[in-house]
């Protein structure tokens, strides 16, 4: 662009002026936050410039909190989804065709699982005594089709899994979960209405 | 100003910033990485990571909403097909929002709503300060508008300050300008969000 630049030198107050949205959204560095901090002490046009600019953060802040992207990814996604079809088919065909594609996303996920045990396997002859190490249960798991982003990711969090692997064309996902955890994490998984199937590899797909 | 929902708010901010820094930044770049090895797997997980940001970018820089799906679409497209191009000198977010930030700008242009040359703005545009309760409400009830007023750069430069909580210089990486310009942007859109609060505060 070719906008006319500022030099902003020379002044304290115009130095700690246009360095004041970035100490208002805590991203300057040190010796750029101690300046401001000195010169706001003595200067009340940037107490109040400040004061302005963190209820516009505050805006901001709330209008993230407002945004609720869901039914948009869901409609991309359906969008995806459509795309991916080759060709249109019946309701009966497409009943069929999506249990066969379930079962060959579990197989897909079981074969992931397998995989990756194997792999643990062969890769890990070296492992620190304090290192946790990669071990730990592997359970499919999807989510309702309503959950949002965020629900999954807290879900996730809260049972202490890891995504491995997915997600696989019909939304199933593979969590590895400490062994400790993993009793817990299947409990507060199934128990979500957010998840609608929850199955556990390691011990043979027991749900 | 410093209230408590305002502490939580930025105790929350620092945390997950607008849930941008919450995966490993790793864990993206090796997504990536298998986006460039053309795994389609890999690229539908990046999409589901990042539309929600990416229309969030995107609407705000162009405040033009039928255009949206169509700049988040064109954006995937580039990272889908220049993925092997990422060299880890950025970070994965950085990197797609410039393309964002490029195909937004392209779209305008199209539409003849992007000038080459950001226009002369007087330095005395500051409005009068109203008092903080009365700057509280208005910058509230009327933020959206008065940020139409301000060029797509300069909305470009406050979402990324504010929604997405950018230091200047990635927000100068994003723009693909030095950080004097992204400062100077802010300095002007700042100046015109108060003029146009304040203009709004007249007609009430």
């Amino acid at each position: 662009m070719n906008g006319r630049v500022i030099k902003f030198e020379g002044s304290v107050h115009a130095e700690a002026d246009r360095l004041l949205p970035w100490y208002v959204n805590d991203t300057l560095d040190e010796d750029e936050r101690q300046q401001v901090e000195q010169h706001l002490v003595e200067c009340l046009h940037c107490q109040q410039e400040v004061a302005w600019l963190r209820n516009v953060q505050e805006e901001f802040a709330a209008q993230a909190e407002r945004d609720d992207v869901s039914p948009k990814l869901q409609q991309l996604h359906r969008r995806m989804e459509r795309r991916r079809r080759v060709s249109p088919t019946s309701p009966v065909w497409q009943r069929r065709e999506r249990r066969l594609a379930w079962l060959v996303a579990l197989q897909a996920a079981v074969i992931l699982g397998l995989g990756l045990s194997l792999l643990s396997q062969q890769h890990v002859p070296y492992r620190t005594l304090s290192a946790p190490g990669d071990k730990g249960a592997l359970l499919v798991v999807v989510f309702n089709a309503q959950a949002r982003e965020a629900q999954m990711r807290e879900l996730v969090r809260e049972s202490g899994a890891r995504i491995v692997g997915g997600p696989t064309a019909q939304g199933a996902y593979v969590l590895r979960v400490p062994d400790a955890r993993e009793a817990a994490a299947r409990k507060l998984l199934a128990a979500s209405p957010q998840v609608t199937l929850v199955e556990d590899l390691s011990s043979g797909g027991n749900p | 100003m410093n209230t408590d929902a305002w502490d939580t708010a930025m105790r929350k901010k620092q945390a997950d910033p607008a849930g941008w820094e919450g995966a490993a930044k790793d864990e993206e770049a090796a997504l990536l990485g298998r986006v460039a090895a053309e795994e389609k797997d890999a690229f539908e997980a990046l999409y589901r990571l990042y539309s929600p940001r990416l229309q969030r970018f995107v609407r705000g820089v162009t405040k033009q909403p039928a255009l949206v799906e169509e700049i988040l679409d064109d954006t995937m497209m580039v990272v889908w097909r220049k993925a092997y191009t990422f060299n880890h000198s950025s970070k994965v977010s950085t990197w797609i929002l410039a393309i964002a930030y490029r195909q937004s700008l392209k779209a305008l242009k199209r539409l003849g709503q992007l000038h080459d040359t950001e226009p002369y703005e007087p330095m005395d545009a500051s409005a009068p300060g109203p008092d903080d309760a009365l700057q509280q409400q208005e910058v509230r009830k009327h933020l959206d508008d008065a940020l139409a007023a301000l060029s797509p750069e300069q909305r470009a430069v406050m979402e990324l300050t504010y929604y997405f909580g950018y230091a200047c210089r990635d927000i100068a990486q994003i723009m693909g300008c030095p950080v004097d310009t992204v400062k100077t942007r802010m300095f002007y859109a700042r100046r015109k969000l108060k003029a146009s609060l304040a203009s709004q505060r007249e007609a009430i």
